[in-house]
């Protein structure tokens, strides 16, 4: 059943990484007719992903959190056994960084929902990008530990 | 307390904002002083499935001490916000909204670096 949750888990995660990333570049995108592949992929509506992101967000986080027992228990000993002391660090941090976005989650809403959009850009900006670092780092982290197996 | 006179005087957007602003600036701070203390309301205990608010000796199994770090630092931020003032945060700069985050995070990654290192 764990591995039920495991892949609930990252398929929001995905979810969450293709809203943040969309938005996260669009944030620093000049408006100009979008022709190339990646102006396309950045000319998106902003905004409208900022709900979809906050809730992703809180989903994918609170399946993480229901998960981290089992990881604790079978993942991270089978680590430490086998002196795998790097990925745990890896971990580690990961949890960590999922913390600090969740905090931005209120500043980022308002920024995104309740500020004009011709009003602090520049913070706008970093607090999108902030959060979107965070998520593909969990994300590739994630993923790292889900394959460590196969990596070492 | 909040000062009521302050409240009133601005705008649900401005009174929004600030509990926002407070609550996204303390409770990175709160999180990193607890983790790096390892200060603990309670901890689960995964193999037995129970919460404790003292240590249990070796036979419950690992403690987790991150969900009550989680949920100390949730209410100490929401308390914070509730509590200051809008009017001290109206001079704060925006910026420190995602830069107190990020070096939290920061301050995270070179703490855990003990584990690359190892």
């Amino acid at each position: 059943m764990i591995a039920f949750w495991d892949v609930l888990h990252a398929i929001f995660a995905m979810l969450l990484l293709g809203a943040v990333t969309h938005q996260g570049l669009s944030v620093w995108r000049k408006p100009a007719p979008a022709r190339a592949f990646i102006d396309r992929f950045r000319a998106v509506n902003g905004p409208g992903y900022a709900n979809a992101v906050v809730v992703l967000y809180l989903v994918t986080f609170a399946l993480g959190c229901y998960i981290y027992p089992p990881y604790v228990l079978d993942v991270k000993s089978s680590l430490f056994a086998a002196g795998l002391s790097g990925q745990v660090g890896l971990f580690q941090i990961k949890e960590h960084v999922a913390v600090v976005a969740l905090a931005l989650l209120p500043v980022y809403w308002h920024y995104w929902r309740t500020v004009p959009l011709t009003e602090d850009t520049g913070i706008r900006r970093f607090v999108t990008t902030v959060i979107m670092v965070a998520v593909w780092w969990n994300l590739v982290v994630g993923h790292i530990l889900n394959n460590t197996k196969g990596l070492v | 307390m909040a000062d009521p006179q302050s409240t009133l005087s601005r705008s649900p957007s401005e009174r929004l904002f600030s509990a926002l602003t407070v609550f996204s600036l303390v409770f990175p701070v709160v999180y990193v002083v607890l983790y790096y203390n390892e200060l603990a309301l309670f901890r689960f205990y995964p193999l037995v499935g129970e919460l404790h608010l003292n240590i249990q000796p070796t036979t419950f199994g690992p403690a987790m001490i991150y969900y009550g770090w989680i949920i100390v630092s949730t209410f100490a931020a929401a308390v914070a916000a509730a509590v200051v003032p809008s009017r001290w945060t109206a001079h704060l700069w925006a910026g420190w909204s995602w830069l107190v985050p990020a070096f939290a995070t920061l301050f995270t990654f070179i703490y855990e670096t003990r584990w690359l290192l190892h």
